[in-house]
This record gives structure tokens, C-alpha cells and sequence, in this order.
């Protein structure tokens, strides 16, 4: 027990020092200690920047060819921060803090208020926790692949190099390729959680990855409250506008993708996105608003950041960014110059120039994310493709965003787009990210966007919890004032019946969509013994002349076994879904089908031949029969749920 | 003092709720790593899956303390024996036999209601 204690600590330690400190005085540096933000914005933006920075660390140590230690992650860490605060005192010596200051902030929370919102944040943490109890465990096939590659970086103290190798056709048989490169995975998903565990200690196989997402999903909430918060400022409701945001987006669907599911199904991608996507707009609203070039500056940092972590969320802002401009051009056309000439003026500054160069330097100079080659790029531009990427039905797209959030959303919408506040800059960027995300789930060949649609949609929960909050406070609101005017035709006691079924209702969705997502057991048993038989195997596979094939139909945490051998990312092989094979667009290897399901056939003898499998992982009940029927196998392992077959040459 | 925890009560209240998540969960994965908390399942296996050798482990991480195995060549019984495990306990168990060119040696151990096999074809090249 000590000895967890103890790792505990460590893990803690470490995750203040690499996920709060060198943005935190990063912050100092730019703003200095009295900088107007609220606490919930020092927060979120020391979180959101210390990712950002440990990644660029991380990825310049990487090209110098630095090894990615811990004693160097440690130190370029501490040589940031305390760079940081040595310009931080300078420039306060210098005076230089005072023109660059944020406007002063008056959002401060009354006795209830804090206490609301208090309680909304420990309700979203509870029922997230009570989900992640029987989740947490790491079975997840996406958190397997990912977590690969931040154990090659720990492992080799190198920046990974994203390529593996596959079955192919070679005349009348079969071979395994030469390493080829991979566009699915991003740099920026995978240094944070090297880092980490570089500095704890703490073992890929464990909870973890999990934890760290859990964060950076608690992280998304808080930066949905401080962006409402920001949009809403002026409202004369706007501090309980973004208290209702907070209700709507913690904890009722807290489950749900991309929330909890999101942690435990380990989308690293999209959790870090959906923190991005909001703290880059704050920054951005309060750049305009404020006509600060320091803040524009921070925003297009944080994009910077996100560019290097997930292509679909940068695709998606990026896409967000055009409609805000889009429909803020429309509302303010009269106006217009004049903002062109005040945006014109942000942009042509030192401090965004500054970072558009250092971006720019890091693209070009530093690492070129996977996804920027051309057939990346046409995967995910062009006329839908597959039947995935046509759009989603108006139904599943409230199935994905939740019934009650959808219809005060769209409510929200409606009030907001016929306001006279439409054409404020808060407003124009929620709309625009709300607009841009309705047309890219619903009609992406309106834009060219050739994504999954499911995915695109899940994006959509952030916007319409926004939304959401805004009509419901506003409905409140016009409740409120027509009880103080008795002139209306309704009954006022109508009307106070009416908003309590409408807070019921949006309750009781979320909380049943709650319910159902809880799962009663996780499937840990199995897990663990897949993990027992990848350590039996891996005591004995020799990298070089063995090679192992695996199942992922049947077999539970398969995406796991990787993390044992760490011999390339498709080491071992695996019998994909069944249906996979018969996909007529992409037609696919059938060896690794073959091998396992029909394993005497000539077919799968060639494969053998081909490719040298020679250990097979399989479950018992479901793959077993095959293997025992011929003497061509020796079964040479056995647990409840996982055996393994070995064709000794 | 005061004045700080008034502007960063919300901060502190959610890192509080967060500490306290993260350590139970950890505290939840710690034992549901443990293959012996509350599972129930054992394994067979040989000491090397690639040599000849016959010897063969048992682990034990289920609640059945009783595990008997038998030993095949062929269809034919050879060795039989008994071994008694506790939860978490782990046994191997040494098995030598010659002349076995090109036959079926079968390892089966039955503990409660389960039965598992594994087996070498030994061919003496």
C-alpha cells in the first residue's frame, strides 16, 4: 500500500509540473501575475497551454536529437518555467505589463451561484467516476493503438515514427511488407502521455491513460463555462446563462460520447479537441472584443497546439472559423470596414506574427504532422465516399446530441439569431460553430467533407450546451417578466408550470441517458488474462524469427497485447471484424482471416508459409476447434478465455 | 489566506473532487489488476512453448484449491497426479518421457468443473 501511496504522489507530481506549471508561467511571462483573468481561465489556459508546450519541448528535443529521458523532459520543463518568470520579472521591472493587461473582469460569483456551480461540478466528477469504477481498466482497442506509441517514445527516448508493416500478395503467395507510413496518428496525442509516464513511472498498462483523459475532460467542461461565461458577459443574466451551460454540459449526458465513453474508449484525439476548440474560441472572442493582439496571438497559439494533436478538430475549427466570419460579415455589413481595418490591425502585429512564425518554423523545421500529405488530405476532402460520410438524419443527430440539449439548443439558436445581441462577436462564434457543425453532420457535401458523419457530430454537444443554457435562462427570464406584467393573456401560473416541465424534462433525459450508459461489470477477468498470456508470450517470442497472430473478435483488450512486445505497431497481427473482409470498396488480406479461421486450408498454408505466423492467440471456445483438429499445431498455452497455438516450423 | 480561497474556492473544491476520483480509481484499477481479486480463472501452460520439453505450469486464480491432472500419449493415460493450490499460487510440473517421435502428448488438468488441455506433437528431427 505504501508503495502505491507512493506512486501516487509521484503520478500527482508530475501531472502539476508538465500539466499546469509551464503554462502557468508561460501566462506570467505574457501577462504578468495581475493579468484580469478569472481563476477559471488561469486554469484552463495554464492547462491547455503547459500541453502545448510540453508537446513543442518534446518535439524540438526530438529534432536535436536530445533522447526524450526523463531528466530531460524534467529539465526543458523547468528551464521553460523558469525562463518564464525570468521574463516575467523583467518585463514587470520594465513596466510592459500594463498595456498588455486584460480588461478587468467582473465576474464575480454571488454566495448561491458559487455554490450551484460547486455542486454542478461535483455532480459531473460523481457520475463520471461512478461510469470510469467499471471502465477504467484498460480493454479499450483505441487506447491500446494509441498508447503503442507513447510507449515507443519512452521506451526508445525517440520521436515515433508512425509506419507498419502488413500482409501482402507476392506472386503466388504471400509476404509481410516493408515498414509503410501511417497518416491516423498524430504526434500530439501521444508526447503528453510519454512524458508522463517518463516522469512517474507509471506503468501504459494501467488506469492511467484514463486518468489523464479524465482531465483533459473535466478540463473541456471548465473551458465551456469560462467560453459561456465570456460570451454572455454583458448579459444582465449572463453569469446564470453560463451556469445553466455548466448544467447542460456536466452533468446531465456526462456519459454519453464524447464525454465519459470518450475517456474510457480512450479517443484521445477528440477529448483534446473538444478542450481546444473552446479555449481557442474564448481567446479569440476576447481578442476582438478587446482589441488585444496579445490574446489573438494566445488564440492562434492554442490552434497551433491543436494542429499538432488532432487533424478532425482543427478541420472542424478551422470550418467553425469560416462560418463565425461568414455570418458576422452578414449581421454587421455596414460596419464592416471598420472591423476589417481593426482586424487587419491585430493580425499585423509582433505577437501574431510572432507565433504565425513560430508555427510556421515548427511545421516546416521541427515536424510535419502525419496528416499534411496529399493523400491524407483527400481522404477527408472530397464528395462523401462511403455511406458513413453522406450525413446523419436529423433524428440521429439528436439521438448523438441528446433530445433535451437539441431542442433548447435549437431554441437557443432561434432566440439568439433573431436578438438584437446577433451581431456581437460572442454571438457570431457560437452561431458559427453551431451552424458550421449542423451542415457538417447533416449535409457535408454541401462542403466538400468527406469525414465520418458520426464523428463530425459528436463535436456538436458543445455548441448546443451553449445554446441550451441561453434559451433556458432566457425562457426564465421572459417567465419572470411577464409575472411582473400582468397584462399577458396566459396565466402567469402557466407559464411557471411550463418552465419546471421543460427543466424536468431536459433532466430527466440526461439523467436517464446517465442510467443507461452505466454498466453493471467491467470485463476485467477477461482482460487480465490477455494480459497474462501477451507476458507468457512475449517471454519467448524472438522479435526476429517469430511471429504472432491474434484475434479481435473475440479476444477482450487485443489492442493491448502490442504494448508486450513492442515489436511495430501491427506485431502481432490480428483477424480484424468479419466484415472487414468483405468490404467490396477496399478490398483487404484475407491471410490473417484465413489463418485463424480456416487453418488447414491451402490457402492459409501459403500464408503460413508466407508471412512465418507461427504463434496464434485465439479464444478457446469460439477459434480452438480448428487448431485441435489438425496435427500441424501444438496448443501450448490454455486460460478460461484465451489459448495459444504454435506451428512449430 | 482569506481573500485567496474566496477568488479560488471553485478551483479548489473541483481539484479536491478531482484528487479524491483519481485516487479511488487508481485505487480500483490497483485491484482490478490484481489477477487474484475477485476473478476466478486459472492457467495452463507449458515452461517453454517452443522446445520439447513437457513440463508444464498450473496457476491458480480462482477459488478451487484442487486441480488433478493426467498426462496422454496419444489416447492413452500415462501419468496422473494431484496438486494442491491456493488462489494465486503457481505449481510446475516436470514431465519426461522418450521415444515420443511424431505422437500426441496431451497435458489435461480438471480443477471443480473445468477441464483444460494443451499438447506438443514432438517430432525428433
Amino acid at each position: 500500500m505504501i508503495e502505491f501511496i507512493s506512486s501516487q504522489i509521484l503520478f500527482y507530481i508530475s501531472i502539476i509540473f508538465l500539466l499546469f506549471v509551464p503554462g502557468y508561467f508561460f501566462m506570467l511571462a505574457v501577462w504578468g501575475k495581475e493579468n484580469g483573468f478569472s481563476s477559471i481561465e488561469k486554469t484552463v489556459l495554464s492547462f491547455g497551454s503547459s500541453v502545448i508546450i510540453v508537446d513543442f519541448l518534446m518535439l524540438i528535443m526530438g529534432r536535436l536529437d536530445i533522447p526524450l529521458s526523463k531528466v530531460s523532459i524534467a529539465g526543458s520543463v523547468f528551464l521553460f518555467s523558469a525562463l518564464s518568470l525570468s521574463l516575467c520579472l523583467i518585463r514587470k521591472k520594465i513596466g510592459a505589463f500594463r498595456k498588455n493587461e486584460s480588461e478587468p473582469k467582473k465576474t464575480g460569483f454571488s454566495y448561491f451561484q458559487t455554490i450551484a456551480i460547486i455542486s454542478i461540478l461535483f455532480l459531473t466528477v460523481f457520475i463520471k467516476t461512478a461510469y470510469l469504477t467499471n471502465t477504467v481498466f484498460p480493454t479499450s482497442t483505441d487506447l491500446g493503438h494509441h498508447m503503442y506509441w507513447s510507449k515507443v517514445i519512452t521506451d526508445t527516448e525517440k520521436l515515433p515514427t508512425y509506419e507498419e508493416s502488413d500482409v501482402i500478395a507476392s506472386g503466388e503467395g504471400y509476404t509481410i511488407s516493408e515498414p509503410e507510413a501511417i497518416a491516423d496518428f498524430i504526434i500530439g496525442e501521444h508526447l503528453i502521455f510519454a512524458a508522463i509516464s517518463s516522469l512517474s513511472g507509471a506503468d501504459f498498462v494501467s488506469a492511467f491513460p484514463s486518468l489523464i483523459l479524465f482531465i483533459i475532460n473535466i478540463a473541456s467542461v471548465l473551458a465551456v463555462f469560462a467560453l459561456a461565461l465570456e460570451i454572455f458577459r454583458k448579459y444582465p443574466q449572463g453569469v446564470n446563462i453560463a451556469i445553466a451551460v455548466l448544467f447542460f454540459i456536466g452533468p446531465i449526458y456526462a456519459l454519453s460520447s464524447p464525454q465519459a465513453k470518450f475517456v474510457s474508449g480512450g479517443v484521445i484525439g477528440n477529448m483534446f479537441g473538444n478542450f481546444f476548440i473552446p479555449l481557442a474560441l474564448l481567446f479569440f472572442i476576447k481578442a476582438l472584443r478587446e482589441k488585444k493582439s496579445v490574446l489573438l496571438a494566445t488564440a492562434m497559439f492554442i490552434v497551433l497546439g491543436l494542429a499538432f494533436t488532432h487533424h478532425l478538430s482543427t478541420f472542424i475549427f478551422i470550418f467553425s472559423l469560416a462560418f463565425t466570419f461568414l455570418l458576422f460579415c452578414i449581421f454587421n455589413f455596414k460596419n464592416l470596414f471598420s472591423h476589417i481595418k481593426d482586424w487587419l490591425r491585430l493580425l499585423f502585429s509582433p505577437w501574431v506574427l510572432g507565433v504565425l512564425a513560430f508555427g510556421i518554423a515548427m511545421v516546416f523545421l521541427v515536424h510535419t504532422p502525419s496528416y499534411l500529405n496529399p493523400s491524407a488530405v483527400d481522404t477527408a476532402v472530397g464528395t462523401p465516399s462511403k455511406s458513413t460520410r453522406t450525413g446523419l438524419t436529423f433524428s440521429q443527430l439528436t439521438s448523438t446530441a441528446g433530445q433535451a440539449r437539441m431542442i433548447f439548443g435549437l431554441l437557443g439558436l432561434a432566440i439568439l439569431l433573431f436578438s438584437k445581441e446577433h451581431k456581437k462577436y460572442g454571438s457570431a462564434f457560437i452561431l458559427g460553430w453551431a451552424v458550421a457543425l449542423f451542415v457538417m453532420s447533416l449535409k457535408p457535401s454541401l462542403l466538400y467533407v468527406d469525414i465520418p458523419s458520426n464523428r463530425i457530430a459528436s463535436y456538436i454537444i458543445f455548441p448546443l450546451a451553449i445554446l441550451s443554457g441561453f434559451a433556458l435562462i432566457r425562457i426564465f427570464e421572459w417567465t419572470k417578466n411577464s409575472l411582473s406584467h400582468q397584462s399577458l393573456l396566459i396565466n402567469p401560473s402557466y407559464i411557471i408550470v411550463m418552465f419546471f416541465i421543460f427543466a424536468v424534462f431536459l433532466t430527466q433525459g440526461g439523467f436517464t441517458d446517465n442510467s443507461s450508459s452505466l454498466s453493471h461489470g467491467g470485463n476485467t477477468q477477461s482482460a487480465i488474462q490477455t494480459f497474462h498470456a501477451s507476458g507468457y508470450l512475449a517471454d519467448f517470442a524472438d522479435k526476429e524469427k517469430d511471429v504472432v497472430l491474434k484475434d479481435h473478435n473475440y479476444l477482450t483488450a487485443d489492442a493491448w497485447i502490442k504494448l508486450y512486445f513492442m515489436n511495430g505497431y501491427n506485431y502481432p497481427f490480428s483477424r480484424g471484424f468479419f466484415k472487414r473482409y468483405e468490404d467490396p470498396i477496399k478490398v483487404r488480406e484475407q491471410c490473417t482471416l484465413q489463418m485463424i479461421s480456416f487453418p488447414s486450408s491451402t490457402e492459409a498454408k501459403k500464408c503460413f508459409d508466407g508471412t512465418g505466423t507461427n504463434f496464434l492467440m485465439v479464444h478457446p471456445q469460439f477459434d480452438g476447434t480448428q487448431f485441435r483438429k489438425t496435427r500441424n499445431f501444438w496448443q501450448v498455452y490454455s486460460s478460461n478465455e484465451l489459448t495459444i497455438f504454435h506451428k512449430p516450423q | 489566506m482569506y481573500t485567496f480561497l474566496k477568488k479560488n474556492i471553485i478551483i479548489l473544491s473541483l481539484g479536491i473532487f478531482m484528487l479524491s476520483s483519481l485516487f479511488y480509481l487508481a485505487l480500483i484499477e490497483r485491484k482490478q489488476q490484481d489477477p487474484n481479486y475477485g476473478k476466478d480463472w486459472w492457467a495452463l501452460y507449458f515452461e517453454n512453448p517452443k522446445s520439447n520439453s513437457l513440463d508444464f505450469t498450473i496457476e491458480n486464480h480462482s477459488g478451487v484449491e484442487s486441480f488433478q491432472w493426467e498426462v496422454y500419449l496419444e489416447k492413452s493415460k500415462t501419468y496422473e497426479g494431484k496438486s494442491e493450490l491456493p488462489k494465486g499460487g503457481k505449481k510446475t510440473i516436470p514431465v519426461s518421457a522418450s521415444d515420443l517421435d511424431d505422437k500426441k502428448v496431451t497435458i489435461r488438468v480438471s480443477a471443480g468443473e473445468r477441464t483444460q488441455e494443451i499438447y506438443k506433437i514432438i517430432t525428433n528431427d
